[in-house]
């Protein structure tokens, strides 16, 4: 199966693009699923019908697999929430394979707070999340997965003016993790903010693709990824800022770092800008490779191994994300993981 | 006495805020002004103003220097009247060195610039305000540190001669001996031909020049003007007597 | 691609029907009769006719990029056309546009020169100064001469080396290239010499309507050292509107090149050129670039660095202005040990222009401690121009430090503000910082290369080049 085309052509032979992808394990009939939980949404209308509608898709098969899902919900967010709303897919032997969509609106002027999590045994999830966002609305969106297995994931968001998003995607990789977001605003104003953070082991194969348009004056996006690689781990990522003509004062950035573990960990990216307006500021940066000698030489010294120096360093470079974690329980269960991640004789 | 810069009632804003609210100011030759105020009172506005920067607007008023009327000139067209500021954050400009950028500039008021003659000029003069050589040849203000930018400015103003100076915040972000400097290079400057208008909310810099003039600048406005003593008054009591009118 | 049919004829061919009959009824796409015609008036040996039949193979299954500007607007039939030996098509100063012969002027070129430039006559002062410097590069033992002389004197010197670098199935414009080739530099510095003055490709004989497909081949021998330049800031004007040349370099243990370009082809060219170095242990190769002419740029200079502690330079800059589409970059192969590569690219967009960054550092498995630094910066002058950044980092190897960061955005207000606060006009403080962002490409380049360099980029903003 071939996945996330990106919408700026690229030379095929980089393979960066488009790229084709082993084991993509598609159910096209999954079977109930009964480990979903939502929590705290009294304050939100709930309903079954949902659209799966999206201008950028990871893939046909994929894309057809939304038919037949076996979880669809569809919360409209009426007044802003006192709790954060929380939903949450445990898998289990019974319950093994879930193609859930989401579509979440948020009506003018309300806050809200969501948790999206995808844990336990290993599982198969296909997974699309549509946001709408009306005027003057703010969302603060964490989707935490952890789980051996394919984890696709494909979020659509538009915003109102003055609407503003924080994402928190994070994923401990083990199989295929492929992201696929688009995002775009409909007034001026608006901001954009994206952390995603991921972690690759043994033969994971990250594929992130992130397209991000400024169209109306003021639209701010930042976009900050950062994720480490270890083992035979490798990753693609694809990050666009979009500055249409006629988003005048827009500001985009874009940054991208990834810690590669092992020697034979493989690291592409591809950040993106284009630009169609004058009256903007876009920047991007990006860098990968090991952890720095010189830092890590200077915690030894301080009497803490090699792993444990790595691990600092590594969690020091993820705390940016972690830091802005707004959930004390799930903050602690992805330092945690992060830990756990790490702990193998370099 | 002639009269050099004057300023009736203008009224100013940038971002849709009214900052100017009725300001006037006369400064004849030959004369030093000080405008101290509270932070936000509108003092770096004046400043833009006189010179037209495009980020504010003149809604009511006239600015008249050197008998020209400043409204619709461009700030280019203004600064070859002889107007000068010393910015507070001066740009930085990569890929033209400070020496070839005041050759720039001073050749727009003359036509032939000696280059051997600037070059020995600039050295001089770099050697009284203590910045180094080598900053001649660096990037204008390229990481320059606060201090050497602010210098910078002053050899500027030394090297281009104008007929009237403003000096917007040139002291802030400076250690003591570099107000020192600083001040010296107003001394220089300074004669009876030529005027100088000196905006802080910081007194430290007027230690050691000769002031004619002091204003008070609140909320948009003059409120008070007195000579050389107000600088005391204020350095010992603050702003607050002058707030609220009274 | 298959070969174009009878029906697909473009008009003005039949404007040479009655003297080319052959041609006329065989194919209109490329064919071997055109390719063996070639050769043959040159009077090249069998193998550099059998590279060229090859490559007319390998053009002809080849299909278009698509994943860059463009280019359906070349038409491929009247390629035959041009390349024939002997073509009619010849230009005359009389044809050369009118804003053409303007330029000439405001860049202060002398009245032999523009005729030269415009490929219409021979360059009678350079002829002078080439056989000066040839003589003394003799002494040296550094052999500079054209390509077609290079093939007939050092044969197997050519042969050792010629398309050894680029290979023939490349891209598809490599291939027509490898066929139809005509003209170009061969320079071969000998081991240990370092030549002080940069040699310049300016400079030698050419004939008009030449340079189309020019093929340069430099072989810099271990311990050498050269700075070559090629091009220059006249514009370059042909009716013919395709540029697809090549440029292949080798250079060995511990020697150094600098590969210096400016290019301005007339607006109406599409320049399609190839251009690679293998750098071998200990050496380094650094490129210069200004990008000004053309209506399409398909530019992407690549190094490999191949041999362990090399290292490579890449500083350039493109100028988009109205109708151009300059798609540009850089591209490098980490493989031997202790790599490192700089790349410093800008590009600005003004009238519409559309200014590409498209480039990409790769580092292989083998590439132990390999450091690169990437920094693009996209100057945008309005708004209706665009400023496009796809740089694609492919990293294999985790003992590596590479930094990539870029920027896109217009001239600060601000500091237009300070600087007509200091007398100059909007005007002059958006040159002066225009020609701030290109300088560090101009003060790569030799004085006289920066002066005309700026006199293009002042040009360029009053929208006066043709």
């Amino acid at each position: 199966m071939k996945v996330n085309f990106t919408p700026v052509n690229t030379v095929q032979s980089y393979g960066i693009n488009n790229i084709e992808i082993l084991d993509s394990n598609i159910i096209y009939t999954p079977t109930p699923f009964k480990n979903y939980k939502i929590e705290n949404q009294k304050e939100c209308i709930v309903l079954n019908k949902t659209d799966t509608n999206t201008k950028q898709i990871i893939s046909p098969e994929l894309q057809k697999q939304f038919l037949n899902a076996n979880i669809t919900n569809s919360i409209v967010i009426k007044k802003s929430t006192t709790a954060p709303i929380k939903i949450n897919a445990m898998f289990n032997e019974q319950n093994n394979s879930l193609v859930d969509i989401l579509n979440i609106e948020l009506q003018n002027n309300v806050k809200a707070q969501i948790i999206i999590t995808y844990k336990g045994l290993p599982a198969y999830h296909n997974g699309l999340i549509k946001i709408n966002m009306g005027k003057n609305s703010v969302l603060d969106i964490i989707v935490y997965s952890n789980f051996l297995g394919n984890n696709y994931l494909t979020i659509q968001d538009t915003k109102q003016q003055n609407a503003k998003i924080n994402y928190c995607i994070i994923d401990f990789a083990q199989q295929n993790t492929i992201q696929n977001l688009y995002s775009t605003s409909l007034g001026e104003n608006t901001k954009t903010q994206l952390d995603t953070m991921y972690f690759g082991k043994e033969n994971a194969v990250v594929d992130l693709n992130y397209n991000v348009e400024l169209t109306k004056p003021k639209n701010i996006a930042c976009l900050n990824t950062i994720g480490a690689l270890s083992e035979n781990a490798r990753k693609h990522y694809k990050g666009l800022i979009n500055f249409i003509k006629g988003a005048k004062k827009s500001e985009g950035s874009e940054n991208e770092y990834c810690i590669m573990l092992s020697k034979t960990a493989k690291s592409k990216s591809l950040p993106m800008l284009l630009c169609g307006e004058e009256d903007v500021t876009g920047s991007h940066s990006a860098s990968a490779g090991k952890v720095d000698e010189s830092a890590l030489f200077y915690i030894m010294n301080r009497g803490i191994n090699k792993t444990e120096a790595t691990k600092i360093l590594v969690g020091a470079q993820f705390n940016s994300i972690t830091k802005n974690i707004f959930n004390e329980d799930i903050k602690n269960e992805i330092l945690e993981n992060i830990d756990r991640s790490i702990n193998f004789e370099n | 006495m002639e009269k050099l810069l004057e300023v009736k009632n203008i009224y100013a804003s940038t971002n849709q805020k009214t900052i100017l609210k009725g300001l006037s100011l006369t400064i004849n030759k030959g004369e030093t002004h000080v405008i101290l105020g509270p932070n936000g009172a509108g003092k770096t506005t004046l400043g833009n103003v006189i010179l037209n920067n495009p980020a504010y607007t003149l809604d009511k008023g006239k600015i008249t220097f050197d008998g020209h009327d400043l409204k619709n000139l461009t700030t280019d067209e203004i600064a070859k009247l002889g107007v000068f500021m010393s910015f507070q954050l001066p740009a930085e400009i990569a890929g033209i060195s400070t020496f070839n950028f005041i050759k720039t500039a001073k050749s727009k008021q003359q036509k032939n610039v000696n280059v051997f003659e600037l070059k020995e000029e600039l050295n001089n003069l770099a050697k009284q305000l203590q910045i180094k050589q080598e900053m001649l040849s660096r990037d204008l203000n390229l990481g320059f540190s606060g201090g050497e930018k602010k210098k910078n400015e002053i050899l500027q103003l030394l090297a281009l001669n104008p007929k009237l100076a403003i000096l917007d915040e040139t002291d802030s972000g400076l250690d003591v001996d570099a107000i020192k400097v600083v001040s010296k290079g107003i001394n220089l400057y300074k004669n009876n031909n030529n005027a100088v208008l000196i905006i802080t909310h910081n007194a430290k810099i007027l230690e050691n020049l000769k002031v004619d003039k002091v204003h008070i600048l609140i909320d948009g406005k003059i409120v008070h003007s007195g000579d050389a003593k107000l600088v005391k008054e204020i350095e010992k009591n603050g702003f607050s007597a002058y707030k609220e009118g009274k | 691609m298959a070969k174009t049919k009878v029906a697909q004829i473009n008009d003005s061919l039949y404007d040479f029907k009655n003297k080319d009959e052959y041609a006329f009824k065989i194919e209109k796409g490329l064919n071997e009769d055109i390719v063996k015609e070639i050769s043959k008036q040159k009077n090249e040996p069998s193998w550099m006719l059998e590279i060229r039949l090859k490559a007319l193979q390998i053009y002809n299954k080849l299909s278009l990029p698509v994943w860059g500007p463009d280019l359906s607007e070349l038409d491929m039939n009247n390629i035959a056309t041009y390349v024939k030996p002997n073509t009619d098509i010849k230009s005359n100063w009389k044809d050369v546009p009118q804003n053409i012969k303007q330029t000439f002027e405001k860049l202060g070129i002398p009245q032999a020169e523009h005729k030269y430039l415009a490929g219409v006559g021979a360059q009678y002062d350079s002829e002078i100064v080439y056989h000066s410097i040839k003589e003394d590069l003799q002494k040296l033992g550094v052999i500079y001469t054209d390509i077609d002389s290079a093939i007939k004197q050092y044969p197997n010197l050519v042969k050792q080396y010629f398309s050894k670098c680029v290979p023939l199935s490349d891209h598809k414009f490599v291939a027509l290239h490898y066929a139809v080739f005509s003209g170009g530099s061969f320079v071969y510095v000998p081991k240990g010499v370092k030549l002080e003055k940069p040699l310049q490709s300016y400079f030698r004989l050419n004939s008009p309507d030449s340079g189309q497909f020019e093929h340069t081949l430099i072989i810099v021998e271990d311990d050498a050292s050269l700075h070559f330049i090629e091009g220059c800031s006249a514009p370059k004007y042909s009716k013919i509107n395709l540029h697809a040349g090549c440029v292949e370099l080798f250079v060995k243990d511990n020697a150094y090149l600098r590969y210096s370009t400016i290019e301005n082809w007339s607006k109406n060219m599409l320049n399609l050129n190839t251009k690679k170095a293998i750098i071998e242990k200990n050496a380094q190769v650094d490129w210069v670039s200004g990008s000004f002419g053309s209506k399409i740029s398909m530019l992407y200079p690549l190094s490999v660095l191949k041999g362990d502690n090399s290292r490579t330079e890449y500083t350039g800059i493109s100028f988009a202005g109205q109708g151009q589409n300059l798609d540009t970059g850089f591209k490098v192969i980490h493989i031997g040990k202790n790599t490192s590569s700089v790349v410093n690219a800008r590009s600005i967009s003004k009238s519409g222009g559309i200014a590409t960054y498209r480039s990409l550092v790769s580092v292989l498995p083998t590439a132990t401690n390999a450091k690169s630094s990437v920094s693009c910066d996209g100057l945008m002058l309005d708004d209706i121009s665009r400023s496009d950044t796809i740089p694609l980092n492919n990293i294999e190897n985790n003992d590596v430090v590479f930094s990539h960061e870029a920027k896109v955005g217009k001239i600060s207000e601000s500091a237009i503000f300070y600087l007509m606060s200091r007398g100059l006009s909007e005007d002059d403080a958006r040159a002066l910082i225009v020609r701030g962002f290109a300088n560090p490409i101009s003060k790569e380049l030799p004085m006289e290369y920066a002066v005309e360099m700026n006199r293009l980029i002042n040009l360029e903003l009053k929208g006066g080049i043709g």
